[in-house]
């Protein structure tokens, strides 16, 4: 896992990104995150929203365990991210896609200029 | 490719599954209250544990871990062992009227898997479940948690569901949808007796010969399944061996010689009694070839049999160490339990002879039910065949008509009935022949003083 300093609205983003697919998964998949965080535990020793901003490869790796199924796997990401890119269009996609390629740095890159006022808010309340 | 199978721990099960579950799986069991789901659940844990140091987490609603652990111990399971070698987590979950409760449950079940690397699992149950969180929620839960979340872990785990009495449905029917495997536990009084029946509705990649079996559950037992035995073809008589009589009049009766592994049938109208003829018939062979026999009686004590062997034991010079005398009650046990016992009985001792005596009093304490006697009996009969034991089977009737049985199933049915000549009474025996090829007559005889027999055949026919 890549442990790089990151400025103040990278890591409001990031616990923003943590707190929105947590509660999506909890809304819309009741147990799943139940199951996924077992997995991330039991292969990376963190929990599955810490693994996704922390290490998306690892992420992936843990879905792809999950669904058995790349293909399902990514159109979950691509679910489960869906704010991220109704709120960015273009950018939000890169995100995404950079998440589902393992890139943290884009995806952090892109996810912060797309999120930034909005996880601002959402720190702030 | 081959499936893993991930043994249940219940060994005629496992004989049955073609060694357990399959790996991986998860497998519904559900029943009616007190059908035994929590015991089979249990010993798929314990056993595991145990047998095959894979550990395993039982998560209940339902029970304190207290009261699992000692009614366990009173079925043979000590739990607390098990746990002391980490082998074994047991998660009391809270009972709450809200989700966050059975959430926090799930959680902590999924850590204890990941905690002790659990190879199995059991979750008590999803009634439970359901009645807290509703039927949608629990089937994504299950779905989501237990189904998709245990299966990339390799984890094998039983789902237990209420069966309310009278209910033909699983639940709220959802569950035997999500998972691969559902086993249904049974619990009726029949005739008195308490009858337990597991039921096997779907098993993903096993084919399964038998869907329904009896089973029981006993202290220091926990679960035991009576397994019929498992024979897809009719296993012929030896060609090899064979047993000539040594009078010619039974000669007649039988069409010569027997092969070893027949099966015959007695058909005797009351007052008429064929056991004495039949031992002095047999302790000829034994004179004859060796061998032991095996009378068991479902009508008379074991005295009156032992006082019969021995008039015609000393008559051949047979020891009496090679009689054995089996005398039981047909009402004291039930049906599958007393014909799992004669399965056992018959590979262990492994006679060369078997006389089944008074064989109609055990569908009559059935409420004349021959049809579960039938197949119990076929059942019995094709491993006799098998192991190669010639055996005689007694009815006793009250008119001439047939037993409500298929009679091919035996190699030679013999009627016998009472017949007044002269003012003496003799048995008139007259040979069905269903396999045997020689040529058969009737014969008639009449008991003499001291054992004997005054036998003729009858000729013309």
């Amino acid at each position: 896992m890549n442990e790089v300093s990151e400025d103040i609205d990278t890591k409001i983003v990031l616990a923003y990104i943590k707190y929105l697919t947590e509660d999506r998964l909890r809304k819309g998949a009741p147990g799943m995150l139940i199951a996924l965080n077992s997995l991330a535990m039991k292969k990376y020793g963190v929990y599955v929203t810490e693994l996704l901003v922390k290490n998306p490869k690892g992420f992936i790796d843990v879905l792809n365990t999950y669904f058995r199924n790349q293909d399902t796997a990514q159109r979950f990401v691509r679910y489960l991210l869906k704010p991220l890119i109704e709120a960015g269009g273009e950018d939000g996609r890169r995100a995404v896609e950079a998440l589902i390629n393992g890139d943290r740095a884009e995806f952090t890159a892109y996810s912060v200029k797309v999120l930034k006022d909005r996880a601002k808010k959402w720190f702030k309340s | 490719m081959s499936i893993e199978m991930c043994p249940t721990g219940i060994d005629e099960l496992d004989e049955l599954l073609n060694g357990g579950f399959p790996r991986g799986d998860i497998i519904l069991v559900a029943g009616h209250p007190g059908a035994g789901k929590t015991t089979l659940s249990a010993k798929f844990i314990y056993e595991g544990a145990r047998r095959f140091n894979e550990p395993g987490v039982y998560l209940s609603f339902l029970e304190p871990k207290n009261d699992f652990y000692r009614f366990m111990r009173a079925l043979g399971m000590d739990f607390e062992e098990l746990e002391r070698r980490g082998l074994v987590y047991y998660i009391e979950g809270i009972q709450t009227s809200t989700f966050e409760g059975i959430e926090d449950a799930l959680k902590e079940f999924m850590d204890a898997i990941v905690k002790i690397n659990a190879k199995r699992v059991v979750m008590d149950s999803a009634t439970a479940i359901t009645q807290v969180a509703g039927f949608r929620l629990t089937r994504e839960l299950i779905k989501n948690a237990m189904v998709n979340g245990l299966k990339p872990l390799g984890i094998t785990g039983i789902l237990i569901s209420e069966l309310p009495i009278g209910t033909p449905s699983v639940g709220y029917g959802v569950e035997e949808f999500l998972v691969d495997g559902v086993i249904i536990l049974k619990s009726t009084i029949e005739n008195g007796v308490l009858v337990r029946k597991m039921e096997i509705r779907k098993m993903r990649g096993t084919s399964i010969p038998y869907a329904e079996l009896y089973f029981d559950i006993s202290p220091g037992v926990g679960i035991k399944v009576y397994l019929p035995p498992r024979m897809e073809e009719i296993p012929a008589p030896s060609e090899a061996q064979v047993y000539i009589p040594h009078t010619k009049e039974i000669r007649y009766l039988c069409g010569g010689y027997l092969r070893k592994g027949s099966q015959i049938a007695f058909i005797v109208r009351e007052p008429a009694s064929v056991l004495p003829l039949l031992i002095w018939w047999i302790l000829g062979y034994i004179a004859r070839y060796g061998g032991t026999l095996l009378i068991r009686t479902y009508s008379k004590p074991p005295q009156l049999i032992r006082q019969i062997v021995k008039t015609h034991a000393k008559k051949f010079n047979v020891e009496l160490s090679r009689i054995i005398i089996d005398s039981m009650n047909p009402t004291a046990r039930p049906l599958y339990i007393m014909s799992q016992y004669n399965r056992e009985s018959d590979t262990r001792i492994n006679p060369t002879f078997l006389v089944f005596d008074s064989l109609q009093q055990v569908p009559m304490v059935l409420n004349n039910n021959w049809d579960d006697f039938f197949r119990e009996h076929l059942n019995n009969l094709l491993l006799r065949r098998k192991l190669g034991i010639t055996t005689f089977y007694i009815y006793n009737v009250k008119s001439d008509e047939d037993i409500p049985i298929p009679l091919d199933i035996y190699d030679l049915v013999i009627k016998v009935r009472p017949e007044w000549r002269g003012g003496k009474l003799y048995l008139y025996l007259e040979p069905h022949p269903m396999t045997i090829v020689g040529t058969v007559k009737p014969i008639y005889v009449q008991y003499k003083e001291g054992g004997e027999f005054q036998i003729e055949v009858v000729r013309g026919q």
